[in-house]
């Protein structure tokens, strides 16, 4: 993919506002973890996730000469990507969320000991109650988002990400405890 | 006093590297790279965006009055210079369109899909017809004689 060079969000706005190619490449790359994050959130298989991205891209590069505060994209973009990726749940009929984990939904990792211990980090982070699955989930995913991009892509309000977040990692702590993992999940 | 303990006392970046390698998260992102470069592909810098105004989906009473079995789903765009109201019909793995445009006038219509494109024509009435297009993501081209070139934006059908 065609990168280009580093620069600030108000001029990488300004020239995808003018229909640069190069810089909204650049703007997809820079917002493409969001995406992700979004996606892991509401669980879409792979194949959603691609629509959820083209969605996304698409409702930036069409309305990107509108948006006035720089400052505000990386909310905007994590707003946009749950906007769409409920929409894409609905018409899958697939709004009521489970604690169940597809199986097979993501491509397995190779069989050896690292596997394994992702496998369990897997299964801990899957045992989380609903809302501290999907605020630990972004936050792994997206591990430098600010609290309202967190709070945009998780439709969760701002002033409770702190409280939820102490908890969900205080249980995450204990399931990967019970998965037989305390630092050494950290070492690969 | 019980200390409790908080993301600060985790590497989320190294927690996060191994949940991307349960998740097979370098696939998952090649896909999302190849979707903004389809978005990109498909653009005309000169046309009018058409933006989705309504969408059965979202909206529960239209959902509460469908009977069961029914898969009709109702969009709508507008743009200053037209709007275009489409009807999409699930036929097993594909999906049908028909789409009406207003104020009424005769177009060209491409719709660009996964799979490529698919042309169409609205007749004097503005209707059109489209069988067999792929589920996924799918923007409409509207040309009329002496207009601004209209899209839409992006929708999952």
């Amino acid at each position: 993919m065609a990168r280009t060079e580093i620069v600030g969000l108000p001029e990488l706005l300004a020239r995808c506002a003018a229909g640069d190619r190069a810089a909204l490449t650049e703007m997809f790359h820079r917002h493409r973890a969001t995406v992700f994050g979004v996606a892991r959130v509401l669980r879409l298989p792979p194949e959603d996730v691609e629509d959820l991205a083209q969605t996304t891209f698409g409702a930036f590069a069409d309305y990107a000469h509108r948006i006035r505060n720089a400052d505000a994209l990386p909310t905007w973009f994590a707003r946009t990507a749950r906007h769409e990726g409920l929409r894409i749940l609905r018409l899958r009929g697939r709004e009521v969320l489970t604690d169940t984990v597809p199986e097979g939904s993501y491509d397995e990792p190779v069989d050896d000991e690292l596997a394994d211990r992702a496998r369990s980090l897997r299964r801990a982070v899957d045992g989380l109650p609903g809302r501290d699955r999907e605020l630990v989930v972004f936050m792994l995913t997206r591990p430098d988002a600010s609290y309202r991009e967190i709070s945009e892509a998780i439709g969760m309000p701002v002033g409770s990400i702190g409280p939820i977040r102490g908890r969900a990692f205080g249980r995450l702590r204990e399931l990967l405890a019970a998965e037989g993992i305390n630092g050494a999940l950290l070492d690969s | 006093m019980r200390i409790v303990p908080d993301a600060d006392s985790f590497d989320l970046d190294l927690l996060g590297a191994r949940l991307d390698e349960e998740d097979g998260a370098v696939q998952l992102l090649a896909r999302i790279d190849a979707a903004a470069e389809a978005v990109l592909d498909a653009r005309d810098p000169d046309a009018a965006v058409a933006s989705l105004e309504y969408d059965s989906v979202l909206d529960d009473d239209w959902r509460s009055r469908l009977r069961s079995g029914r898969t009709q789903r109702v969009l709508a765009f507008t743009t200053k210079s037209c709007s275009v109201d489409v009807e999409v019909e699930v036929v097993i793995e594909r999906r049908s369109m028909t789409g009406q445009i207003a104020p009424p006038a005769e177009a060209a219509i491409v719709i660009s899909h996964r799979e490529g494109s698919t042309s169409s024509a609205a007749d004097g009435q503005g209707r059109f017809l489209v069988d067999d297009l792929p589920a996924g993501p799918v923007r409409l081209s509207i040309r009329r004689d002496g207009e601004r070139p209209v899209e839409t934006t992006w929708v999952a059908i």
